[in-house]
């Protein structure tokens, strides 16, 4: 989705976990929302770089990807805290 | 969790805590609460890396492979310096030097070995102690002495000229000492290689300052209380200030001997790894004899712990451990070996290869039984090891040429060594990794190719530079890689290999990814295995698979080939590439109203809409009102055709009507990787179908040629004539097989050329053309429900009620 001009992936793991990432690759700009998930290691779908969705860190080399706090309310909506840019 | 069962092991040396690792993998930290008794009062560390930690090339703490963190984090009691002592089998309780007893459901004996010492006399102290001076070389433990005694010393001696011992010779080296090495027999390392080579071995280490003896039979060590020299059963003496014992080694079998279990050279086990009297204790490692072996290399063990895990965890009850072909490669001190099988020849009938040239210091020699290699030795240009390896791992038959067994003739001069390339050689183009950023990393404790490539993410591009990377990291361990349990995993994420991951599958009817994870993996799901263990599924399940959607690569989810923008590629699917003028409308009409910003022809004879938006991928094939040409994935493509007989003047079969039929029959089947197929008219072959996946040519008499493995991608390859068959029928039943075989047994992301290389051409046609293994009729079957399971999925998108799965924005509320 976007919002205030930011780019943001929001993704549920299979147990459950709502996370929100950055939403394009540092890499060459891949649009993580399409990635792949298993646990917490989100894999881009342009190259396969990997991210961990807790702290955004790649898993290889010093890059990563910006994350946001994130909660689900008890009627299903998202929200997100972002601080205006 | 009262009910865990106790598994106890005995020894926490590279066997022990790699069959315990093994074990993890295979989930049973939920079935067993595990104690690891340890003598060594560390965690477990690569023993093989002593010699460089004795020449100072690592530090200590580089060499854990399991530092004690790891037993916390995984709930394993470590019993760290407590020796076992007693075991009691009718009570199941294994005692320590205390007698402190610690009760076993099931009890695994992996106590390793220790350094034999022969009879000389001065080897003790009257107190029974080892005279100052005298040393084993085994452990951590025994490194720290050796390097504490070495300083300030003059010259040291080692006793024993075998691989071990010439390692020990080559670190005391490091310590400027004068080191000779004094050896029983008539050549150096008498288990890998045979008397030319010894000899041409032992110019070698004389050039590089050692002094080696032979035939000197070691009497005593000299010294009233200290080491002061050696006298030899000649009478001839060696005067030095220290000595390394290094003269084989004999298996911890005692603890199994004290309680009855059968123990010959070491403690004797079944095929599962198992006592051959006590179903509860299991053994591996140097101290386990299997089928009358003993194996005192790391390789055959790494098998052995798997073949263990998977008994012990019921993960695979018949599990068994056929033995292991023994072949290594190795650097001693800066000189490469490679020594397989047999050194000499046993059998009247062997015939022998070999090549000499002693001023440079080469050896080569190879024993050939049948056509088949049994044996060999290289010494200083190991450039055909690997391959030579390889055909004797698979024991597959040698070509005719013998000379190019031992050279490469008439090839391009030898490219530049890893010594001669600057670090800064870019290896990997993908992801832009040099060769200095590989080595870094070996340095940095990842000792094997895959471990490698994860951190620095070389090779996992297009791959194309894996090869390379992997000769690099093994250059760069100098010879003493880790093999990575996982090569042999259909997907890394699940510790098994394809046949045994179907068996599991199929026994515990597992239909959906996140069953598999949760059954076979421990219940950890991982990413990167999703695509693949989807792939397996639907091969399996056809129908009645359990579709997950967050287990398919983004191209699967949305029947589209994701761009480098985040945009899709569109193909519809155009058989034998046969369409027509109102086909062609329709695809003008949706490229305009859709605004496509490039329409193109395809190598793969179709038309291809690329730039289209994720959120009218709907729409668009709804308009379009064609299938997919699953262009996108991993499975069948499509089949390209030729003219054929209907127009063309050479044409022989009638290959346009037979790419029809071929595509009717295999749209939509997964695979292990993309299936490109065609059909020629005639061998001139215009349609290429000799370098595709599967190929069909038409010859004279109505008949069709059918290749397998061709490749004409970043791999160029012919394909290898499978059979041919009389009429379209036929040649779909033998493709229809084929392909049944590939998906079941390849490993994912493997394309056809690479698995018809893995398993051979004549294998293949054993089991596909001559129902060897009698499963034809079942491939047959097999191909005919995945054949009926076929959905449209362009179709099945535009007509269920999905469209938000297409969109990017979810309403934003603010
Ligand atoms: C210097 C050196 C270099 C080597 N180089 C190579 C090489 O290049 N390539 C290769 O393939 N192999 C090499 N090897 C061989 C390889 O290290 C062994 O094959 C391997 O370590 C065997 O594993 P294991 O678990 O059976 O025995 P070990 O690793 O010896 O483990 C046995 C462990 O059990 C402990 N133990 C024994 N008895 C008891 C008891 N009663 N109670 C508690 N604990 C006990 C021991 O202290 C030890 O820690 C080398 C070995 C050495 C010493
Ligand atoms: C052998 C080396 C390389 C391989 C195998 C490789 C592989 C790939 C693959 C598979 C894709 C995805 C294409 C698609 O989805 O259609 C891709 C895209 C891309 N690669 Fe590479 N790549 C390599 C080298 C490089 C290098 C050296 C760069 C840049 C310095 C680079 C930049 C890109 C970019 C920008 C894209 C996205 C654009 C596109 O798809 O064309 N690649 N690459
Ligand atoms: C009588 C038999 C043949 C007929 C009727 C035939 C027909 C054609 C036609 C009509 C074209 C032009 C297509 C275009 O412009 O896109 C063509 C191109 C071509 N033909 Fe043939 N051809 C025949 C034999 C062959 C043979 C024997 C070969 C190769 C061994 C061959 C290889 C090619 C190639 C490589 C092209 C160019 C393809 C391209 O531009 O994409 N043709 N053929
Ligand atoms: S392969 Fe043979 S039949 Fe087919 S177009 Fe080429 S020449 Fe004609
Ligand atoms: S854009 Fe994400 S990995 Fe390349």
């Amino acid at each position: 989705m976007q919002a205030f001009g930011l780019d943001i992936a929001i993704v549920r793991t299979r147990a459950g976990a709502v996370y929100a990432v950055e939403g394009k690759c540092p890499h060459r700009g891949g649009p993580l929302a399409d990635g792949l998930i298993g646990g917490t290691t989100l894999i881009c779908p342009l190259h396969a770089w990997k991210f961990d969705l807790e702290t955004g860190q790649a898993l290889f080399g010093e890059c990563g990807i910006k994350t946001y706090p994130v909660r689900v309310d008890d009627k299903g909506h998202v929200l997100l805290t972002i601080d205006k840019p | 969790m009262k009910d865990k069962k106790k598994l106890v092991v005995i020894g926490n040396g590279m066997a022990g805590a790699r069959t315990v690792e093994e074990i993890l993998a295979r989930g049973g930290g939920d079935q067993f609460d595990i104690t690891m008794f340890g003598d060594e009062p560390t965690g477990n560390y690569n023993r093989i890396l002593l010699s460089n930690v004795l020449n100072g090339s690592y530090r200590e703490d580089e060499i854990y492979l399991n530092p004690l963190s790891w037993y916390r984090e995984n709930d394993v009691t470590l019993l760290a310096g407590v020796r076992a002592t007693g075991l009691l089998r009718r009570a199941r309780l294994v005692f320590d030097e205390h007698g402190e007893a610690v009760p076993y459901d099931k009890l695994i004996i992996a106590t390793g070995s220790r350094p034999f010492i022969p009879q000389m006399e001065g080897t003790y102290l009257a107190d029974g102690a080892m005279k100052p001076g005298v040393f084993v070389f085994r452990s951590l433990e025994d490194c720290r002495k050796i390097a504490a005694y070495a300083r300030g010393k003059k010259s040291a001696a080692v006793i024993g000229g075998g691989l071990l011992g010439l390692e020990a010779a080559r670190g005391l080296q490091n310590f400027g000492l004068e080191v000779s090495v004094v050896h029983i027999g008539g050549h150096l390392m008498p288990a890998q290689l045979d008397p030319a080579a010894g000899e041409i071995l032992k110019k070698s280490m004389e050039s590089l300052g050692l002094q080696v003896l032979l035939k000197k039979n070691t009497k005593s060590i000299l010294g009233a209380d200290h080491v002061l020299g050696l006298r030899f059963a000649d009478e001839t003496a060696l005067d030095c200030d220290m000595v390394v014992i290094s003269a084989g080694i004999r298996a911890n079998w005692e603890i199994a001997a004290g309680s009855g279990l059968t123990v010959e050279r070491g403690i004797v086990v079944d095929d599962h790894m198992r006592s051959a009297d006590d179903y509860n204790i299991y053994s591996v490692g140097e101290c386990a004899q299997h089928r009358g072996q003993m194996y005192g290399l790391v390789a055959p063990l790494w098998e052995q712990a798997k073949v263990l895990a998977d008994h012990i965890t019921g993960r695979n009850p018949n599990a068994a451990y056929h033995g292991s072909k023994v072949a290594t490669k190795l650097k001693v001190m800066g000189v490469e070996v490679a020594s397989l099988g047999v050194s000499e020849p046993q059998q009247p009938e062997d015939e022998v290869i070999q090549f000499s040239d002693p001023k440079r210091g080469t050896y080569k020699k190879l024993i050939i039984r049948n056509g088949r290699l049994v044996g060999g030795i290289l010494l200083g240009d190991i450039s055909k090891a690997a391959y030579l390896m390889q055909s004797f791992d698979r024991n597959t038959p040698l070509p005719d040429e013998r000379l190019g067994l031992l050279f490469d003739l008439g090839d391009p001069p030898q490219q530049v060594t890893f010594d001669e390339m600057s670090a800064a050689t870019q290896i990997c183009n993908c992801n832009g990794v040099s060769k200095g950023a590989i080595v870094a990393c070996v340095q940095s404790g990842k000792r094997n190719a895959k471990a490698v490539m994860d951190a620095t993410r070389a090779g996992m591009g297009c791959g194309s530079c894996k090869a390379m990377v992997r000769e690099i990291v093994e250059w760069a361990c100098g010879g003493m890689v880790e093999e990575d349990p996982s090569v042999h995993y259909y997907v890394p994420g699940v510790p098994l290999a394809k046949p045994d991951l179907i068996r599991a599958i199929q026994q515990h009817n597992l239909r959906s990814v996140s069953a598999v994870f949760d059954l076979l993996a421990g219940g950890k799901e991982d990413a990167a295995s999703k695509p693949g263990l989807a792939s397996l599924l639907k091969t399996l399940w056809h129908a009645e698979y359990e579709d997950e959607k967050d287990a398919r690569f983004i191209n699967e989810r949305v029947h589209a080939n994701i761009q480098k923008d985040g945009t899709f590629s569109v193909v519809p699917q155009i058989p034998g590439g046969v369409t027509s003028p109102a086909q062609l409308r329709r695809i003008a009409d949706v490229a305009q109203r859709y605004h496509v910003p490039l329409v193109k022809l395809t190598g793969g004879q179709r038309i291809d809409l690329l730039g289209v938006r994720k959120e009218d991928l709907p729409k668009v094939w709804e308009d379009l009102g064609m299938p997919s040409g699953y262009a996108y994935g991993k499975s069948y493509r499509t089949c390209k055709s030729c003219v054929g007989s209907d127009f063309c003047r050479f044409g022989l079969g009638d290959s346009i009507a037979l790419a029809l039929k071929v595509e009717a029959e295999f749209q939509g089947f997964d695979s292990p990787h993309k299936m490109k197929l065609a059909t020629a008219g005639c061998p001139r072959n215009c349609s290429e179908a000799m370098v595709k996946d599967v190929g069909a040519v038409a010859v004279e008499g109505g008949r069709w040629e059918i290749y397998v493995g061709g490749a004409a991608g970043s791999a160029v390859r012919k394909g290898d004539i499978l059979c041919s068959a009389s009429g379209h029928d036929e040649v779909l039943k033998y493709m229809g097989r084929f392909i049944q075989y590939y998906r079941e047994n390849a490993k994912y992301l493997e394309r056809t050329h690479a698995f018809v290389e893995r398993i051979g051409i004549d294998r293949i046609r054993d089991v596909v053309v001559e129902d060897s293994e009698g499963i034809a009729e079942r491939l047959d079957a097999e191909v005919a429900k995945s054949k009926a399971a076929y959905k449209d999925p362009w179709k099945e998108a535009y007509t269920s009620a999905v469209a938000k799965e297409y969109s990017p924005l979810l309403p934003v509320l603010s």
